[in-house]
């Protein structure tokens, strides 16, 4: 499969006390169209702030970016987030929420509203259409974050701890959700990026994980999840995964 | 017509997971059991099996929960059969059928949210028919059988029902 974003010895410093602390320490990796690809580490490694460099919202002290083997600088067009908190505004309804990011691009209303009556659908929103996110459980606030992500025919997916905020019986129906539309063929999508500090979670979706290391931020692990979906997490094979991964965490700590 | 019992207050989102869940767990599990896995408070828990039992997706025997055939074809089912299934199964509720009938016999297919909670307060003391009224709303836009406009504050009928 074709390469789709490569980053090149991406740091990051943050100006402390007239020191620079280093948050990310020349990280480097690719990722490949079909993947679905997560980043674990513990608090602090700069997980998040490596999403927002990679979605273009924050730029590197150095290192660079390249989408399809192109150097990126600013927003990337080809890329939406998906955040911990969803991010909706409150004054405006579900189809609202959904469609503002192609009203800022110049959509025009009619093609709006059926793109967004396709998103609206495909994450099973139908019926909430005109609900305010204040009479949305957390559950369905996310599927409308999803869904806002979706609407602009993204080519990657980042995912900044997506089922972090919610009760674990809707963070597991979301969780199938997602590989539902990940193995649709639905979607533009070409891969996905996922932060989560959940083990457990980033082995049950991804086809790969990426072991950051926390002050400074490194790539300490990567590795394949070759299991077959959907995945036992009961099986051996899945629990073997666990401890090799969570070991590894807990050593970035130290 | 059958009591109008209170709706649990719970997400569909948290009834799906859990019978998800369920599955994963063979179909059958200790309710204990899925508190300590899943480091939930039973008093959490409870809510959203009694929500999953009067829908008919789960069975509580001898402290076990069991997926019910109807709960394993939501669990199978994509996002349309699932609405469809729920759809079928909210339709049974006393609560629904009260509010469907009274959505059905007004000439505009709709009714005020106020009136309604005034007259859920008949049936049941007003904490359960304040939670009634949001799940009400909850699970009837989820099954697309009734809609709310939060505008006008009103509750009403999504599509014309066939039958």
């Amino acid at each position: 499969m074709e390469e789709l974003l490569r980053l090149k010895d991406v740091t990051q410093l943050f100006p402390l006390k007239k020191k620079n602390v280093v948050v990310l320490d020349k990280i480097s990796f690719s990722v490949h169209e079909g993947e679905f690809v997560s980043l674990v580490g513990p608090s602090g490694c700069g997980k998040s702030t490596l999403l927002r460099i990679i979605a273009g919202l924050v730029k590197p002290s150095s290192g660079s970016i390249l989408f399809r083997n192109k150097e990126i600088h600013g927003i990337n067009l080809h890329v939406s987030i998906v955040f911990q908190t969803f991010g909706l505004l409150p004054w405006l309804d579900v189809t609202e929420n959904i469609t503002l990011g192609l009203e800022a691009r110049g959509v025009s209303l009619k093609e709006r509203l059926r793109k967004a009556f396709k998103y609206i659908d495909l994450v099973g929103l139908e019926g909430f259409e005109e609900a305010y996110p204040r009479e949305l459980s957390g559950g369905m606030k996310q599927r409308v974050g999803i869904a806002r992500a979706l609407v602009m025919e993204p080519e990657l997916l980042l995912m900044d701890e997506p089922f972090s905020a919610l009760d674990a019986f809707t963070a597991q129906n979301l969780r199938e959700e997602i590989l539902r539309l990940w193995s649709s063929g639905k979607l533009s999508l070409k891969s996905i990026i996922m932060v989560t500090h959940n083990i457990e979670e980033a082995i049950y979706l991804s086809d790969r994980i990426i072991v950051l290391s926390t002050h400074p931020g490194r790539v300490i692990g990567d590795i394949h999840i070759p299991m077959a979906r959907p995945r036992d997490r009961d099986s051996i094979e899945f629990t073997k995964l666990y401890d090799k991964i969570y070991s590894m965490v807990v050593m970035a700590k130290i | 017509m059958d009591d109008v019992a209170p709706l649990p207050d719970v997400e569909i989102g948290e009834i799906i997971g859990m019978l998800e869940y369920l599955k994963e767990e063979g179909g059958k599990t200790d309710i204990y059991e899925i508190a300590d896995d899943l480091n939930l408070e039973i008093d959490d828990l409870v809510p959203i099996i009694k929500a999953a039992e009067l829908l008919g997706f789960a069975n509580v025997e001898n402290g076990d929960l069991i997926l019910t055939k109807l709960g394993e074809e939501i669990v199978n089912g994509d996002e349309n059969k699932r609405k469809i299934l729920f759809k079928e199964s909210l339709k049974k509720l006393p609560v629904f059928k009260k509010v469907l009938n009274i959505l059905l016999s007004s000439q505009e297919h709709f009714i005020d949210k106020h009136e309604l909670l005034s007259m859920l307060k008949q049936e049941m003391p007003e904490d359960e028919a304040n939670t009634t009224l949001r799940s009400l709303i909850n699970f009837g836009r989820y099954a697309e059988l009734i809609g709310y406009n939060p505008e006008d504050k009103e509750i009403y009928l999504d599509k014309i029902m066939e039958e």
